[in-house]
């Protein structure tokens, strides 16, 4: 402290340093907190979406092969039929 | 077969939007619907190579015949004699509506924005959400290349219009074709986001109370030793108030540094205290010392007070120390200057001037009381017992304050007096006239 015609220059008080101290650490660390969330958030959820992207790609390639398998299906049962008829134009 | 067979048979499986039998010569025989071709040849490569390779087949995308982009799934057609007639084929039109396109082609709505696609070997879209593409080549190399690979996988995509996705896919076995899912990875970012703000508007309350609570304690902790740091500051600068300070010391740090504070103080005070006797005070017969009486004999004068002053003088004192030596003459100051104390109202002051010289000042008093006191301790003083085996008489010169404005005009008057009641034969007072 600095002494000044016979008065102490006045400092910051020291339940300001302490408030704003707490204050700052409790912020950034809920900034820090929040921003570790939503970094570990994000990256699960797009490990997530990827996966459940290729099951769904999957499950429908799955299904068109199905379909496609019962349209040849269907076409060879008519290929016999016609066999053992009279087809020809 | 007859046509009616062939209807017959389109209507009951759903799959094709149209159906058609082709003789070894690539003409068309029947169709179902009838589409206009009866009897005519179809060209196309993809009908050209089903028809030579005599085994069922699908073809890739193309351009059909009646200008509709379509794909054909093909079957030959042989006699029980094993003799070759042509194929049946089914056609699938991409851009209407067949069983493999609910299938394949209708996007579910999604909250997310995902949706699907297909493309085939050569890279081209055989269904896409937006319909005008269908048959278009897709134009991103970086989306061609992430498939190229395996049968079925993920990966993310950054399109060349700087859109990134997250995309799934898999390879239907028959075609070759790839189905692939993908979902805007901004609309991810979007969720992540949206939760992580969820997460922060129930902690806030938490962190507002926390905040409070923290200055509140921090409050309660500096409050003391800002209390004690202002005591400290008056106490520097002699402003220190008489009380204690009133702090609630309820840490190890505050109550201690409350004690030094207070224990500076106090013996700060005491150290005064005994400097300013010290400077005040005669050592020898503890009354007041010269400085004294010139600084109370101006206040008096300053306040205009009507007092007298008395100088006294022990007769023969030189004779004292020099018949019973210093020390004696030492003590006999001593208790002659407890005489004058003992005979001095609370009102009055006395100091010893110097040597064997003392002074009275006698508040509030005019030449008649003045002259009275001063006989009294001059009768006082003769009668005492002394610690020399002898008597000690004093002189006495009497003035009192009318118009003097300074101390020193005074105590010469004083003085003066002192003089004449020596010259008249000492062991007397004399008043200054």
């Amino acid at each position: 402290m600095k002494r000044n015609s016979g008065r102490f220059a006045k400092g910051i008080k020291l339940s300001t340093v302490i408030g704003l101290l707490s204050v700052f650490i409790l912020l950034s660390s809920a900034g820090i907190g929040s921003l570790a969330s939503y970094t570990n958030g994000r990256d699960a959820l797009a490990a997530q979406t990827l996966r459940l992207n290729e099951y769904h790609a999957e499950e429908l390639a799955r299904i068109g092969s199905t379909a496609i398998e019962t349209m040849q299906k269907s076409l060879q049962e008519a290929a016999a039929f016609a066999a053992t008829a009279d087809y020809t134009p | 077969m007859a046509q009616r067979d062939l209807e017959y048979f389109k209507k009951s499986n759903g799959f094709f939007n149209s159906v058609v039998i082709i003789n070894e010569k690539a003409v068309l025989s029947y169709s179902a619907p009838n589409l206009g071709l009866t009897g005519k040849k179809i060209a196309t490569p993809q009908i050209v190579q089903a028809l030579s390779a005599k085994i069922p087949s699908i073809s890739s995308p193309y351009v059909g015949p009646t200008g509709r982009y379509l794909v054909t799934v093909s079957q030959p057609l042989f006699a029980q004699d094993g003799t070759y007639y042509g194929i049946i084929a089914g056609s699938i039109y991409l851009k209407e509506e067949n069983r493999l396109g609910e299938i394949l082609g209708t996007q579910n709505r999604k909250d997310d924005g995902s949706y699907f696609y297909v493309i085939d070997e050569s890279s081209k879209y055989v269904y896409y959400p937006n319909e005008r593409l269908i048959g278009e080549t897709a134009s991103d190399s970086l989306e061609q290349q992430a498939f190229s690979a395996r049968e079925i996988g993920l990966a993310a995509i950054d399109q060349q219009d700087g859109d990134r996705y997250l995309a799934g896919y898999a390879t239907i076995p028959q075609t070759g074709w790839r189905v692939v899912f993908q979902t805007p990875y901004e609309n991810v970012l979007g969720f992540a986001e949206a939760s992580t703000l969820e997460t922060n508007m129930y902690m806030l309350p938490a962190v507002v109370i926390v905040i409070l609570i923290t200055l509140y304690v921090s409050h309660k902790l500096s409050l003391p030793l800002n209390i004690l740091a202002r005591y400290t500051e008056n106490m520097a600068n002699r402003r220190s108030p008489k009380e204690i300070p009133d702090v609630d010391a309820w840490n190890y740090e505050t109550k201690m540094l409350k004690e030094a504070i207070l224990l500076a103080d106090r013996k700060s005070r005491e150290a005064e205290a005994y400097l300013l006797r010290e400077a005040n005070h005669d050592p020898l017969t503890n009354l007041l010392n010269r400085r004294m009486l010139e600084r109370v004999t101006e206040e008096w004068m300053e306040q205009n007070k009507k007092f007298a002053v008395v100088f006294l003088d022990i007769d023969h004192f030189k004779s004292v120390n020099d018949t019973y030596g210093h020390q004696k003459g030492d003590e006999v100051l001593k208790e002659f200057g407890a005489v004058l104390s003992a005979q001095t109202g609370i009102d009055n002051r006395c100091f010893r001037y110097g040597g064997e010289e003392f002074v009275l000042l006698l508040h509030e008093t005019g030449e008649k009381e003045a002259l009275m006191a001063a006989e009294r301790i001059r009768s006082t003083v003769e009668r005492s017992l002394m610690p020399v085996p002898r008597t000690i008489t004093i002189s006495l010169g009497i003035a009192v304050r009318s118009i003097e404005s300074a101390p020193e005009v005074l105590f010469r008057k004083a003085d003066l007096a002192l003089y004449r009641a020596k010259e008249s034969g000492r062991n007397r007072s004399v008043l200054f006239d």
